[in-house]
């Protein structure tokens, strides 16, 4: 057998290798995430429904659970992108105990090198005394 | 996603030119005969010349060391913008390039060493900043002192300090050791912004807390949360050089900054 013919048998074996090795290689997921730096400590987790308030809807009686903070890595600033930030938020936020989130919405691009644009989310989680759509 | 970075890229060039040496060996080993079976192809020469050399590149890169340069300044006045640290590879487990898995663990993160890790938010990124936290701990933050399991790790000020904004750009900050559990080592803290105050915050099962140095411009785990055990690589040692392109400089004195122990 000439050498060509070694040589293409080298790279058809390469191909099916790598192939495999690169198969079996671990997935990475972007997902959002964040952290609720609490005001006063851990409070019980909230099972209701979390609600979004802006600053001037927000409820007079509500408590500041903590500050939150969230980044989601996406080159898309999409409804869809902000919503996957938003119902990651909220989880994040009835896990610390609150049912409302007063936060705002930014991104890092366009000056950010890609691998670091980020979606941001930005504010506080509350708790209500009572909870409105 | 998966992640096609230097180490992994290296990996399969290294298989590669494995898999081109050991199939033209074995066919040659084989099937004896004519002279001319015995030429190699260009490719297989080069094969041949690369592998031993992208081999013990592999080497060095996945179970021993790697260079890292920090490109913000997070980690100021430790580390400083440019500077190119020195990163064990072995101090957090030897992991297998490609598929990332441990197979011998070592060590765990302790709380303040600087270690080089995956940025949870985007793990084809990393990041190196200092471990705080710990799996379990409490810790509060108020008045930009850190209270960590009920311990006060306590600040003395040094005086002023000027932090590289890049660009040629500084601005005045005031300069601070921090004493974190016996580990003494500088810190900046800028009395223009205000503190975010956090008390009791609990460092979940199997992650840690990672902050910079540069206390109020540093995106940290009180921006993006914890990060996960197996997704450290390795630990800062010193600096080896600093260079920085916007504008050109070169800091001599830069070089061999320790970044572990204490002051």
């Amino acid at each position: 057998m000439n050498s060509s013919a070694r040589t293409w048998l080298g790279i058809i074996a390469s191909i099916i290798v790598i192939g495999l090795m690169i198969w079996s290689m671990p997935l990475y997921f972007i997902t959002p995430k964040g952290v609720v730096l609490p005001a006063d400590g851990d409070k019980p987790a909230y099972t209701g429904p979390v609600n979004i308030y802006d600053q001037l809807d927000v409820p007079f009686s509500a408590e500041t659970i903590g500050v939150i903070n969230m980044r989601y890595h996406t080159l898309s600033s999409s409804l869809a992108t902000q919503e996957t930030l938003v119902n990651k938020a909220k989880e994040i936020a009835a896990a610390a105990g609150a049912n409302g989130i007063v936060a705002s919405i930014g991104s890092t691009y366009p000056n950010t090198p890609t691998g670091l644009r980020v979606m941001v989310l930005s504010g506080k989680v509350v708790r209500t005394s009572d909870s409105h759509n | 996603m998966r992640i096609f970075d230097f180490l992994n890229v290296l990996g399969f060039l290294t298989v590669f030119c494995a898999i081109m040496v050991f199939v033209d060996w074995f066919i040659r080993r084989y099937r004896t005969g004519h002279t001319e079976e015995r030429k190699f192809s260009l490719l297989v020469e080069y094969a041949r010349a690369f592998f031993p050399v992208f081999l013990i590149v592999l080497v060095i890169r996945s179970f021993v060391f790697q260079p890292f340069r920090v490109p913000s300044g997070s980690l100021e006045p430790t580390v400083m913008p440019g500077d190119l640290i020195f990163v064990t590879q072995y101090n957090y487990g030897l992991k297998v390039p490609i598929w990332d898995t441990t197979v011998i663990p070592v060590g765990k993160p302790k709380r303040g060493q600087i270690a080089l890790f995956r940025w949870p938010v985007n793990q084809k990124m990393t990041f190196v900043k200092r471990v705080i936290g710990l799996p379990g701990d409490h810790i509060s933050y108020v008045n930009k002192v850190f209270t960590i399991n009920g311990r006060v790790e306590t600040q003395k000020l040094v005086g002023d300090f000027q932090e590289d904004l890049g660009a040629g750009r500084t601005q005045p900050v005031k300069e601070y050791i921090e004493n974190l559990d016996g580990i003494k080592h500088y810190i900046i803290r800028n009395p223009n912004i205000p503190a975010q105050n956090f008390k009791d915050l609990v460092v979940p099962k199997g992650m840690y807390m990672m902050i910079g140095d540069n206390r109020d411009n540093s995106d940290d785990s009180r921006d993006w949360g914890f990060v996960p055990q197996e997704y450290y690589i390795g630990r800062a040692l010193f600096v080896w050089f600093n260079i920085q392109f916007a504008p050109f400089s070169i800091k001599w004195n830069r070089i061999g900054t320790k970044l572990f122990g204490s002051l």
